[in-house]
């Protein structure tokens, strides 16, 4: 597993990790009523810095583990990177569409502002899904 | 599944021509990744123009003898 693998498959788990406990522990929340934004802020703060620390330690371990990588980032990196984000948007835009559909039926702010939270999850792990797709498979 | 190339290529047999280079090594010397090289030797990738002058120029041949293109009767496909 070169460099690049590492760190898409080390941004795969903490997202998973960090945005799972998140969004499962607000979906708590939300089914014994509407949280305010001093019930959940402090969790948010929290997750948001765990998300930044646990980044920042993939990063240290794959540097470290693959110090012996003489790996650059290339033109066929490139166009991994140009074919994962084109496939991360048009999810994240049908999504946003879906999105419309909450503001319209008047869902309250507490649950667009999370519907959010998650299009953003979903969007980035689709991309780093398929870069990692396209590292494994070779294309 | 990712559409074969109708690019073929020798590149294999001529890094072990060259003083049996390895994927490394000539990943290294055009300034690519070893999974770059592997990918265009298997056929998975096509490198660009410029990408593949300068294979051909690390292998010391010229560039028909690193790369071929293979012909089709279908012009479309």
């Amino acid at each position: 597993m070169g460099f690049n693998e590492k760190i898409y498959a080390g941004i795969i788990a903490t997202t998973i990790l960090v945005f799972g406990w998140y969004l499962f522990d607000i979906a708590a929340m939300a089914a014994d009523g509407q949280p305010s934004v001093a019930d959940f802020g402090p969790r948010l703060w929290l997750m948001m810095g765990l998300y930044i620390v646990l980044l920042v330690a993939v990063t240290i371990v794959a540097a470290v583990t693959g110090k012996n990588d003489k790996e650059t980032y290339d033109e066929r990196d490139n166009m991994i990177d140009l074919k994962s984000e084109r496939i991360a948007s048009y999810t994240q835009g049908l999504l946003l569409f879906g999105l419309l559909v909450l503001v319209m039926f008047e869902y309250s702010l507490f649950i667009i502002a999370h519907a959010i939270l998650g299009i953003m999850v979903v969007s980035t792990l689709i991309g780093f899904g398929m870069r990692l797709y396209y590292y494994r498979r070779n294309v | 599944m990712a559409k074969p190339t109708r690019i073929t290529n020798n590149i294999r047999t001529l890094r072990f021509k060259a003083d049996e280079m390895s994927q490394a090594a000539l990943a290294e010397k055009i300034g690519m990744t070893r999974q770059t090289i592997i990918a265009v030797e298997q056929g998975r990738y096509s490198p660009s123009l410029e990408a593949a002058f300068m294979i051909a120029r690390a292998l010391n041949v010229p560039m028909e003898e690193v790369f071929q293109f293979t012909e089709t009767t279908d012009p479309t496909k």
